[in-house]
């Protein structure tokens, strides 16, 4: 069987699958680091929201977190979903900056799109803010 | 080209990874698979959209970061650093 009917073949039980599964839901593990390979505290954003826990604390990196993918209207296969990683000051185990969008940190938060099968491990190395005092 | 994807197994490339400068860390999909100048497994246990990620670290400069699908994998690649 060519590839080409394969996959037209296999196209309608994809498309009943997305369809009948509204939601994907994968664990990404989600760590910080420095580029000097050092683990450091940050808040994970998923599509801006910051991800608290069942106590309605935010989650510190490193976590494992559940991304939901939701089904893309335009096509065929889901929404890439955006993630975010922001560094937190924490004084003892209050975070006192870092969870507000306009705060100035010791890094610079950095985010990238990831869709469903991407990798479960995303790392981030967080630049140093040279300005931060 | 340095192509495995047989049958059976989780079909991956090998790629020559390099930096300027060098001896930079080099991670493939969260894990740390040594330093430039180095060859490194690319595996791809998913279909053909599957994407690997490859970022590039080092002290003082700026990380790269890199997706591949299995058929954008080139045999070499050199990776340049900003200072920091």
């Amino acid at each position: 069987m060519s590839t080409m009917r394969h996959l037209l073949l296999l196209l309608p039980v994809a498309i009943f699958c997305v369809s009948c599964n509204p939601v994907q839901r994968r664990s990404v593990q989600v760590k910080a680091l420095t580029t000097a390979e050092k683990e450091i505290k940050a808040v994970v954003l998923v599509n801006d929201e910051v991800v608290r826990d069942t106590a309605m604390q935010p989650v510190l990196t490193p976590a494992t977190i559940d991304v939901d993918f939701l089904p893309d209207p335009e096509g065929i296969g889901f929404k890439p979903v955006e993630l975010e990683v922001r560094a937190v000051v924490q004084e003892g185990d209050t975070i006192v900056r870092g969870l507000e969008e306009d705060d100035v940190l010791p890094y610079y938060s950095q985010s990238r799109l990831i869709k469903l099968n991407d990798p479960k491990i995303q790392l981030f190395f967080l630049v140093r803010n040279l300005d931060y005092q | 080209m340095a192509l495995v994807a047989a049958g059976c197994g989780t079909p991956y490339r090998v790629v020559e990874i390099d930096s300027k400068p060098a001896a930079a860390a080099i991670y493939v999909n969260g894990v740390r698979r040594g330093v430039s100048k180095s060859k490194v497994k690319i595996e791809f246990p998913g279909d053909i959209t599957q994407r690997s990620f490859v970022q590039l670290v080092k002290e003082g400069y700026r990380p790269v970061f890199q997706t591949w699908t299995i058929e954008e994998v080139p045999q070499t690649k050199t990776f340049t650093l900003e200072v920091e």
